[in-house]
């Protein structure tokens, strides 16, 4: 049954599910507590560790889950019960304040050649985030009176949300995310290019600004850096959605956004290179699918008032 | 005298501290402005329009061949998937990073 999830809040918690999971991580390839815990791991339900890895050759994982399998089969049936802790309360999950009905995107943010080649076919390295509006905030992308030619510019605060949580260079690893007044002159705009029905169309444009001197001003969370370069991205965007008037959702929103990078934060994997270089972003219509409802990289941070924050 | 001649001193020895670091800082924020400036030349440069924007999306979007873990039938937490694995009498297979999979890592 394959499973997967995120490691930090596993590793250090102290809730019954967290501390299922040290209980055989602990064990694995890592030898001994504390530290990271990355990986892939096979257990039994009841939390039996048969095998672990953190590889990322395939020939070894795939003797590993074969070898797993074969430990698996010669164990008691008591080792495939579900454990107590499975029926207690765990702790809470960003997904469960998932805004159903609400505008949710997925990302892809990818390292660009500096000139645009059709005929391209390798490309960069890339990641992914997800990205939330609940169903308020999405309405608010649209000009208040929905007339072709009518534009609206997009709020400030949901402007903001990408430029400080989004746009931002991910693509070799984990970054920081920056505060308000390092996204200023951010701005996007919709324009109302046709009506079909209950279908609103729209062209979105825009550009977004997104710059650190190294200074932190959020204070301590969980993203707090020991070292923090200056750093910093700059976009253009350009994009087309379709929102379903009589719903009261988007049904289609596909957005492109191409920009420069420079700098490097901690994590993100560019210390070794932080020569500049061109970026990309392209956003579209999440799945409704476990894997579509994960929560945004920098959730407990978002400026959504509608995301209860934890202590 | 001595006194004035040492608050001198160390008046001296304190400039000579304080202003190649305020020059450094200077630099700093210059370097800082110049990366967004140079930043700012090259991006315009970049042609994105609606002739173009199709071609940006295809380098960018992921691939099949990229996301081929994808079509594995991931459960998107390891609660779920201890409850699954013993509803279906199996081994789970669980995969863990710094950042959740299936988002940002």
């Amino acid at each position: 049954m394959p499973a997967t999830d995120e490691v930090w809040r596993l590793q250090s918690g102290d809730d019954p599910e967290s501390r299922a999971f040290q209980h055989f991580a602990d064990h694995g390839h890592y030898r001994g507590k504390g530290g990271t815990r990355q990986g892939i791991y096979v257990c039994t339900a009841s939390g039996e560790l048969l095998a672990s890895a953190n590889t990322l050759r395939a020939d070894d994982v795939l003797k590993m889950l074969k070898d797993a399998l074969e430990k698996f089969r010669g164990l008691p049936k008591s080792s495939r019960r579900v454990p107590d802790w499975t029926r207690t309360a765990t702790a809470r999950r960003w997904e469960s304040q998932y805004p159903s009905g609400g505008l949710v995107l997925v990302s892809t943010n990818r390292d660009l050649p500096e000139r645009l080649d059709a005929a391209q076919r390798s490309k960069g390295r890339w990641n992914r985030d997800h990205v939330w509006f609940s169903d308020d905030e999405a309405r608010r992308w649209l000009p208040p009176e929905l007339r072709v030619g009518n534009t609206q510019r997009v709020a400030e605060q949901l402007v903001e949300r990408l430029a400080r949580f989004h746009f931002v260079d991910n693509v070799r690893g984990q970054t920081i995310p920056y505060s308000p007044e390092q996204v200023r002159t951010s701005k996007l705009e919709t324009e109302i290019t046709a009506i079909d029905g209950d279908l609103i169309h729209l062209r979105i444009t825009g550009s977004t600004r997104s710059v650190s001197d190294g200074a932190w001003t959020m204070g301590k969370t969980i993203w707090t850096p020991q070292k923090n370069p200056p750093h910093g991205v700059l976009t253009r965007v350009l994009g087309n959605a379709a929102y379903d008037s009589k719903r009261g959702a988007f049904v289609r929103f596909d957005l492109v956004a191409i920009g420069r990078r420079w700098g490097a934060t901690e994590n993100n994997g560019r210390r070794r290179d932080p020569k500049p270089g061109a970026i990309g972003f392209v956003l579209s219509l999440s799945p409704p699918t476990p894997a579509g409802r994960v929560a945004p990289a920098f959730v407990d941070l978002y400026n959504a008032a509608w995301i209860v924050k934890r202590n | 005298m001595t006194h004035t001649r040492d608050w001198t001193a160390a008046l001296a020895l304190g400039i000579a501290v304080c202003v190649p670091f305020h020059t450094f800082a200077q630099a700093d924020t210059n370097d800082t402005r110049d990366l967004e400036k140079r930043a700012a030349a090259k991006l315009a440069q970049m042609d994105l329009s609606a002739d173009n924007a199709a071609d940006w999306r295809a380098l960018i979007a992921t691939t099949a061949a990229e996301t081929a873990w994808e079509r594995i039938p991931w459960l998107a937490s390891f609660h779920a998937g201890v409850r699954s694995a013993a509803e279906q009498e199996k081994p789970l297979l669980l995969w863990v990073m710094n950042g959740h999979p299936l988002g940002c890592t």
